[in-house]
C-alpha cells in the first residue's frame, strides 16, 4: 500500500493556454502517459461556469487515484469568456482541437472523451488505463 | 448500479438472474457475471458471442444489446506477414475503406492542386510540389487510432463486452477466446456469430511472402513506396495503383486476365484506359514468377506473359504490392467442433443468415458468395440481431447493392452488368443508354474528359425499367448512392427522361441520356448546355 502511494500518478493545475502550454511543453520529454482534463475554471464555492465539467469533476477525481502511476495528469482550468472566443487556442492549435468542455484526452494520443462522456467513471477508467 | 439496471432489462425479456460471480477482469471490463436462463431451462452465460470486431460483428453486438441481451465480441488481429497490425474495427476502419479513401483524396488533392493554377491560384515553384509520404501516413492513421479508440468507447458505453482474442469454437454453445498472454478463456453462449472477415492472399512464387506487401501493409509503409508493382486488377489492386500514382510514384499493375472481374466489363475497360492515361502502366495477360531482394534493398521482379511463359521479364521495384483476392479466415475457428461447413473456403448461410447450425450465424466477407463490402456486412448484422432478440422476419437484401471503385476516375455503380442484362433478359429485350459527358469544372485546367462515361441499363419494353447504372467519373460514390435509391424504387428510363437536372453538375448527366447503344449514334456531346 505504501508502495503505492509513493508511486501515485503526478497531478498538475494550471490555468490558462499559456500555463498549460508552458507545462506540457516540460512533461513531454519526460515520455510518459499525459492525460488532460480541460474544464471550465470555478467560482469561490468550487463550482464550474460549465455544467458537464462539475458531474465530470468528482468522477475524474476518483479515477486518478486508481490510475496507472507512471503518468501525469493535468487538469486545466479556462476562464468562460477565454472558452467563447471561438478563436482561442485550446479550440484551434492541432494537438488540442477542443470543440467541448469538459474535454479529458491522452496527450497525443487518440483517447479523448468528452461532455457527458467525462463523467461517465467506465470509459474514464477505460482512458487512463488505456495503452498507446 | 449498472448491475440493477442490467438485472432489470434481462428480467424484461424473460431470462432469469440466478448467480452473480463477482470477478474482476484485467480490464476491469465487466464486473458481474450473470448466468442466463432460457425458456427450456438451458442457461449460458451470453445471449450472444460475435467472433470478429468489424463493421457487421461490430453492428450485431451493437445491435444486440439494445434488447437488452449479454453480448461479448472478440477481436483480435493476427499480424500481416510484414509485421503489420492495427486495433479494433476490423479491415474499412483499419486496412481498407476509410484508409484507401484517405489515400485517395490525398491523390485527388494533388491533381487538384495542379489544376488550382489555371484556376488562378499562385504558388512558388510549382512543380516542387510534392506528397510526403509519412505525413500522409501520420495523418492516415491518427484517424484509424481514433475511430478504434471512439469504437471501444462506444462498445464499452453500449455495455458490450470487448475481448481482445482470437476465437474457435469448443462446440456449438463454447467459443474459446485465446488472449494476449496465450491464456484461454471460454465463453458460453446461446447464440455465435462468425464475423470473422477475410484477410489477403499471396501467390505460391519464390520470394512473395517476405518481400511482397499487401493492403494490409500499404496505409501504415513505414517509407516511401517509390516504384510499385501491383499484383492483381479488382479493385483493390487498381484503387491502389491509382493513389500511388496521383501521389508520385511509379506504378504498374501486372493483370492476369481481366480487370474489375465481376463489374460491367465495358465500364471496367473504361477505367483501366483511364488510368493508363494517367500514366498507370498497365500488363495485361501476365503473372510473376519472382521476387528477389537485391543488395540495394530493391526488389527483382520476374514475370511473363501468359501465352510466352518462357519469355521472362525482369524489372525492378522498390515495393510490390499484391492484390490478387481475399481469404475468408475461416482456418483458426476450428468450426468442425461445432459442425460448421465450409464451402470454397467460406461459409454459407440462409436467407436469415443462419449457417447450417441453428445457434450459429454469419456475416461479412466471410460468406459465400455475397458482396464483400462494409455496409453489406452492417445492415445483415443489425437483422441478425433483430432476427435473434426482436422476433423481427426482416431479411438481407442483397439485390442491387451500389458499389464504387475509387480509381483515380471513379466508377460507382447498382445493379446490373451489361452483361448480366444481356444474359437475364436477353439483348433483344434490353436497352442500353449511354454517354460521354464533359464535367464543366475539366474545361478550365484542361483536364481530360475522354474516359467520363456513363451508361443506363432498362429492359425495352414498357416504361423501360432501369436494372443497371454505371458512371465512370468525379464524386461516382456520391452520386450513384442517389441514384440507387431510385433503382430501388423501381426507376424507369421513362422517369428518368421527365427528371430535370442540375446544371451545371455531373450527376445531371443520367437526366440526359437519349441515346441508345442500339441507335449506333455517336454517344459523345457536342455542347455542354443544349
Amino acid at each position: 500500500m505504501l508502495k503505492n502511494c509513493v508511486k501515485m500518478i503526478v497531478k498538475h493545475h494550471v490555468k490558462g493556454w499559456n500555463e498549460f502550454e508552458a507545462l506540457v511543453t516540460k512533461l513531454e520529454t519526460e515520455k510518459k502517459p499525459i492525460n488532460v482534463f480541460f474544464s471550465g475554471d470555478k467560482d469561490e464555492s468550487g463550482k464550474s461556469w460549465c455544467p458537464y465539467c462539475n458531474q465530470a469533476y468528482p468522477v475524474i477525481t476518483k479515477v486518478v487515484e486508481t490510475a496507472p502511476p507512471e503518468s501525469h495528469f493535468i487538469t486545466v482550468e479556462i476562464d468562460r469568456p477565454f472558452w467563447k472566443d471561438l478563436e482561442n487556442p485550446f479550440r484551434k492549435d492541432t494537438r488540442t482541437h477542443l470543440v467541448f468542455l469538459p474535454t479529458l484526452l491522452r496527450w497525443k494520443g487518440a483517447q479523448r472523451l468528452d461532455g457527458s462522456q467525462a463523467a461517465n467513471p467506465d470509459l474514464v477508467e477505460m482512458l487512463f488505463e488505456d495503452e498507446d | 448500479m449498472s448491475v440493477l439496471s442490467f438485472v432489470k432489462r434481462s428480467a424484461g425479456i424473460a431470462c432469469r438472474t440466478v448467480t452473480i460471480q463477482h470477478r474482476k477482469s484485467l480490464n476491469n471490463i465487466r464486473l458481474t457475471s450473470i448466468r442466463l436462463f432460457s425458456s427450456n431451462g438451458e442457461s449460458f452465460e451470453y445471449d450472444l458471442v460475435v467472433i470478429g470486431g468489424g463493421s457487421g460483428g461490430l453492428a450485431c453486438a451493437k445491435e444486440a444489446v439494445q434488447f437488452g441481451k449479454k453480448v461479448a465480441v472478440l477481436d483480435f488481429v493476427k499480424p500481416s506477414p510484414q509485421g503489420t497490425k492495427w486495433g479494433l474495427g476490423g479491415t474499412c476502419v483499419n486496412v481498407g475503406c476509410i484508409p484507401k479513401k484517405l489515400m485517395h483524396q490525398a491523390s485527388l488533392l494533388g491533381e487538384a492542386i495542379h489544376d488550382s493554377q489555371a484556376y488562378g491560384w499562385e504558388f512558388e515553384n510549382p512543380q516542387s510540389v510534392k506528397n510526403n509520404w509519412s505525413k500522409l501516413v501520420e495523418s492516415v492513421q491518427n484517424h484509424i487510432k481514433s475511430v478504434n479508440w471512439v469504437t471501444r468507447v462506444d462498445l464499452r458505453d453500449k455495455k458490450v463486452e470487448y475481448i481482445n482474442g482470437l476465437g474457435y469454437f469448443k462446440d456449438v454453445h463454447n467459443v474459446v477466446a485465446i488472449l494476449k498472454n496465450k491464456t484461454e478463456r471460454v465463453l458460453n453462449a446461446k447464440h455465435v456469430v462468425i464475423a470473422v472477415g477475410g484477410r489477403p492472399r499471396f501467390p505460391d512464387i519464390p520470394g512473395a511472402i517476405e518481400h511482397g506487401i499487401s493492403s494490409d501493409d500499404i496505409f501504415s509503409l513505414d517509407r516511401e513506396p517509390g516504384k510499385t508493382l501491383v499484383v492483381g486488377a479488382g479493385y483493390i489492386g487498381l484503387e491502389c495503383a491509382g493513389f500511388l500514382k496521383g501521389l508520385g510514384y511509379d506504378a504498374t499493375i501486372l493483370v492476369r486476365s481481366i480487370v474489375l472481374r465481376g463489374f460491367d466489363q465495358q465500364m471496367a475497360e473504361v477505367v483501366k484506359a483511364s488510368m493508363e492515361e494517367k500514366g498507370v502502366h498497365i500488363k495485361m495477360g501476365t503473372k510473376p514468377k519472382s521476387i528477389e531482394k537485391l543488395e540495394d534493398g530493391r526488389l527483382l521482379v520476374k514475370y511473363a506473359f501468359n501465352d510466352k511463359p518462357d519469355e521472362v521479364i525482369t524489372d525492378t521495384f522498390n515495393t510490390v504490392l499484391f492484390a490478387i483476392g481475399r481469404n475468408a479466415l475461416v482456418e483458426d475457428l476450428q468450426l468442425k467442433s461445432a459442425g460448421v461447413e465450409v464451402i470454397d473456403g467460406k461459409i454459407d448461410v440462409d436467407r436469415n443468415s443462419k449457417t447450417n447450425v441453428d445457434n450459429i450465424y454469419a456475416v461479412g466477407d466471410v460468406l459465400y458468395k455475397k458482396p464483400e463490402l462494409t455496409p453489406v456486412a452492417i445492415n445483415a448484422g443489425r437483422i441478425i440481431a433483430r432476427h435473434l432478440f426482436n422476433d423481427s422476419d426482416e431479411i438481407m437484401d442483397y439485390d442491387d447493392v451500389a458499389t464504387t471503385v475509387f480509381s483515380p476516375l471513379e466508377y460507382g455503380c447498382v445493379g446490373l452488368s451489361e452483361e448480366v442484362a444481356t444474359e437475364r433478359y436477353g439483348a433483344d429485350n434490353i436497352e442500353v443508354y449511354h454517354a460521354y459527358y464533359k464535367p464543366t469544372e475539366f474545361f478550365v485546367p484542361q483536364r481530360s474528359v475522354r474516359y467520363c462515361y456513363l451508361k443506363a441499363v432498362a429492359l425495352r419494353e414498357g416504361d423501360q425499367r432501369v436494372v443497371g447504372l454505371h458512371f465512370i467519373g468525379p464524386v461516382a460514390g456520391e452520386i450513384i448512392q442517389g441514384f440507387a435509391v431510385a433503382l430501388k424504387s423501381g426507376l424507369t428510363m421513362k422517369v428518368l427522361k421527365t427528371t430535370v437536372g442540375i446544371h451545371p453538375t455531373v450527376a445531371e448527366e443520367f437526366t440526359r441520356l437519349l441515346i441508345t447503344k442500339r441507335s449506333g449514334l455517336d454517344p459523345t456531346p457536342a455542347t455542354c448546355c443544349s
